[in-house]
């Protein structure tokens, strides 16, 4: 996609690149019929916030779901925090299949429009994310009939570290990248033609949908801080958390600020991420009683009235963000400076009680456990700066390609 | 990516569908009611004399166990409620199934008992009528499919994450030759 690729070239300026369009037969962009590419992001532009409103509540059903499962217990498999995980999960699909299908048939009918998409299998034409958010809605909904399975095989474990609840939240937070590119693409067609609240609205939800992807990819960490999350490695005990927790700041914000073009992308996505943790604190304790009640269930411990997942959420990733886009200005090669910039993530901050995750981890690993869990850290930074970054650079090569 | 790989993908992800799409037609045909049942228990719930029926026997855990009761001898006035309750030994919790009127049996109620884990469950059966309340719990066997191992679990569960890498990697040749001279 031409503004996505501009904007590559902008940080890593290549005369070669700037010839891959010139080499297939496309209109000058003096001469495009503008309506066409105005009707493409505006089925992008829709179809994105499908997958973003998707996403978001994929998010709250998740919150929700673990606050049910440690407050009552796994009970029936179609609870509501599950439809509402479904539902999510479904919107998102349906929204990329609705893109894949209707790019697809639009393609072959108009010139111009498969000039703008990226041809998959010999038969299709659409936008990467419609893929992207395709396939991993998908694998999330193939994961929950095999989670099922699962339970009856092993038994009841509220763990969000089992095999297929691993597999459920990474379709959902791929689904939501999906979401982003898709985005973020209509935002970078509505650039190229001149339509400025059409891009604003492309790049702000392509923030929005990087936050989702973000929030869902976090579940992964609650159990870091855990005994699960510690390796005995015989001269040291390790934890994960700073690994999984600079792996995912790094891979989400960097892949951020390399879609978006804005100067504030990566503190936008934090933003956006705190303001959904905010719905989940206001959401899901009063929906826990309410459902308790609908279904004449029992607390098997005392409710303490908070959503767990909005006390136990981590916040140094907003320092992180402000950090990466601190740095980012005015610098040509930041790789390294970003994934230094997503060692801060290493720290257990928590709102509830800020300190007790650091408490613990120095307790339990004692601090050359701790020193070699930062050190693990700064290998989860550097692979997720390299992962975010080769993330963005894939997306705007996939739609030069196109 | 190159054409094969896509459509090995695509091929992956229509068999993907179509498993899905056969396991939810299994799991709405698991809550129906079979015309004959598979096995039936005679129990009293205090001083109501039942019939339960259970149209699969065992019950396929993960799945709905679709049952009915039928009050002996008493043609209505009595109000149920019903529970899935787990056995000695098994991790998971009690569940309220809910339940509607038979309309082939005067009086009696059907339902869909959850049983999301295999072992042994019971059926409670709570009775309120003009005799006051009565209880029973009403034992049945839940199986599972064949078990895979935990590491096949795991490999399956990073199946996304395969993908996210797959998909970086496959584009880097791409990038690649956008970058060489034309």
């Amino acid at each position: 996609m031409r503004p996505l690729i501009l904007q590559s070239e902008a940080e890593n300026p290549t005369p070669a690149r700037r010839q891959v369009p010139t080499a297939r037969p496309s209109l000058p962009a003096m001469e495009m019929p503008i309506p066409s590419l105005r009707s493409l992001w505006r089925l992008r532009l829709g179809l994105g916030a499908v997958v973003l409103l998707g996403s978001v509540i994929c998010f709250l059903g998740t919150s929700w779901d673990i606050q049910w499962h440690s407050l009552i217990g796994r009970d029936r498999i179609l609870i509501p925090p599950h439809i509402m995980m479904l539902s999510g999960v479904t919107l998102g699909g349906v929204a990329a299949l609705t893109d894949v299908l209707v790019e697809t048939i639009w393609a072959r009918r108009n010139p111009l429009v498969a000039e703008h998409t990226v041809p998959f299998a010999g038969v299709f034409n659409a936008s990467l994310g419609g893929y992207v958010a395709g396939f991993a809605a998908l694998d999330a909904a193939v994961a929950f009939p095999l989670d099922a399975y699962w339970h009856a095989l092993y038994g009841i474990d509220v763990s969000i570290w089992a095999p297929f609840h691993v597999m459920i939240l990474g379709g959902m937070a791929m689904t939501a990248l999906g979401g982003a590119y898709l985005l973020a693409s209509a935002g970078g067609l509505a650039a190229a033609q001149g339509a400025v609240a059409a891009r604003r609205l492309g790049y702000l939800g392509a923030v929005a949908t990087f936050a989702a992807t973000f929030n869902i990819f976090t579940f992964l960490t609650f159990n870091a801080l855990e005994p699960r999350g510690m390796i005995d490695l015989g001269i040291v005990v390790v934890d994960v958390f700073p690994l999984l927790m600079t792996l995912l700041s790094g891979a989400v914000l960097v892949l951020a600020v390399r879609v978006v073009p804005w100067r504030w992308a990566a503190t936008g996505v934090a933003a956006v991420s705190l303001v959904l943790v905010g719905a989940v604190a206001l959401f899901v304790p009063p929906a826990t009683d309410l459902l308790v009640q609908i279904e004449h269930q029992q607390f098997q411990r005392p409710d303490p009235g908070i959503a767990f997942v909005a006390f136990q959420w981590p916040l140094m990733p907003v320092l992180v963000a402000v950090a990466i886009d601190i740095v980012r200005r005015g610098a040509r090669r930041t790789g390294i400076a970003l994934a230094i910039c997503c060692l801060l993530a290493c720290i257990p901050v928590t709102p509830l009680r800020p300190l007790r995750g650091t408490e613990t981890l120095f307790v339990a690993l004692g601090a050359a456990g701790v020193l070699a869990s930062v050190l693990l850290g700064l290998v989860g930074a550097l692979w997720g700066a390299w992962l975010g970054g080769r993330a963005g650079l894939a997306l705007a090569n996939a739609e030069a390609a196109a | 990516m190159p054409l094969l790989a896509q459509r090995l993908l695509l091929a992956a992800g229509l068999v993907a569908l179509a498993a899905l799409l056969g396991e939810m037609g299994l799991s709405v045909a698991a809550t129906t009611h079979g015309s004959q049942p598979a096995r039936v228990a005679q129990v009293d719930a205090g001083p109501y004399p039942l019939r339960v029926s259970f149209y699969t026997d065992p019950a396929h855990a993960g799945f709905a166990e679709p049952f009915a009761i039928a009050p002996v001898g008493q043609r209505g006035g009595l109000t149920f409620t019903v529970s899935s309750d787990p056995g000695p030994g098994v991790q998971a919790t009690p569940v309220n199934d809910g339940v509607g009127d038979d309309p082939a049996v005067p009086g009696g109620v059907q339902g869909a008992a959850e049983v999301p884990v295999q072992g042994p469950w019971d059926l409670g059966i709570v009775v309120d009528g003009p005799r006051g309340p009565g209880r029973v719990e009403v034992p049945f066997q839940a199986t599972a499919p064949p078990a895979i191992p935990d590491w096949l679990g795991w490999l399956l569960g990073f199946v996304p994450f395969y993908g996210l890498i797959g998909f970086l990697v496959l584009q880097r040749p791409r990038r690649r030759a956008a970058m060489s001279p034309a």
